[in-house]
């Protein structure tokens, strides 16, 4: 089993870059309300450096250093876990950053 | 004359390029819109771009039931969006000039990457096929390889107009990321 990245960021619950599709149950959070998922992004041979900073900032809200932090944590170590949230908000962030075209998976973090 | 892409004031992105190239550029909506059309899920291509959620394969399902479609259309308003601006590109002798409206720069960038991911899963690109000194003319693929270089570099400049900082590489580590320190221009690495 993959070992959450320590640093990690956690989005912090007032940023909510972008406007949120309907999801399906609001249920989720309350059955485990003390259980984050990751949100990792995937190493590809595809996409561009520049690209994924671009994504990470946009999507996120992240700063270009935090952006260019995980986008090269993707780059040399394969995956990044770039946010770390509710299991709803990690299904959005995936989601998203599929139609940005990176590929994107969401776990539950180690209890 | 080269690739200018340049953000206006009014927020528009300016995109000039050759005539040829820009009929080139008209040639691909078709490609991705077939691929979308009856998506075949068995096709590593379309994988691509429908790529997994979950590692769990029951809850992938789901979440592909779920969110599938809107993948799929979001994929499609790209094409449309693309499509859109390159019927209404202006031509002058052989420049033309493609307008990208601010609502839709995401929307147009996102169409020339997933252009870019068919592009490089149906070459099989791996990390080290980057570097342009390794070109070569006689691939069986040429043409096509040579696309997905020039949409490397139209996404270069696309994201340069993005109004957002690009990332500065620090120099390189390895003898592999020679040549592209300086994290800009058409020999980038991709992550």
């Amino acid at each position: 089993m993959e070992e959450p990245n320590g640093t990690g960021p956690v989005l912090s619950g007032g940023v909510s870059p972008g406007t949120r599709e309907k999801t399906t149950t609001e249920t989720d959070s309350l059955v485990s309300p003390d259980r984050l998922w990751n949100v990792i992004v995937w190493n590809d041979p595809i996409n561009l450096m520049s690209y994924v900073t671009f994504v990470f900032q946009k999507l996120f809200g992240y700063s270009i250093e935090l952006a260019t932090k995980l986008m090269l944590q993707v780059h040399n170590e394969g995956r990044s876990i770039v946010a770390s949230v509710e299991r709803e908000k990690a299904e959005y962030y995936v989601s998203r950053l599929h139609q940005y075209g990176l590929q994107a998976t969401l776990e539950k973090q180690d209890a | 004359m080269m690739l200018k892409v340049s953000r206006r004031k009014d927020g528009t992105v300016a995109v000039s390029l050759n005539l040829y190239e820009a009929l080139v550029l008209k040639s691909l909506p078709e490609r991705i819109r077939r691929l979308l059309t009856d998506p075949d899920f068995s096709d590593r291509t379309v994988l691509r771009l429908f790529p997994r959620a979950y590692r769990d394969p029951a809850k992938d399902r789901e979440y592909r039931r779920l969110l599938g479609e809107d993948l799929l259309r979001r994929k499609l308003a790209g094409v449309e969006a693309f499509e859109k601006s390159l019927r209404r590109m202006r031509v002058k002798q052989l420049r033309a000039e493609i307008t990208v409206r601010a609502e839709d720069y995401d929307l147009w960038l996102g169409f020339v990457n997933d252009m870019r991911l068919v592009l490089g899963t149906e070459l099989e690109i791996e990390e080290d096929d980057w570097s342009d000194d390794a070109f070569d003319a006689s691939h069986p693929r040429a043409e096509d390889l040579a696309l997905l270089h020039y949409l490397s570099w139209l996404e270069e400049e696309l994201l340069q107009a993005s109004g957002f900082p690009l990332p500065r590489i620090t120099p390189p580590e390895s003898p592999r990321d020679s040549g592209s320190g300086k994290g800009e221009g058409p020999a980038d690495k991709s992550t």
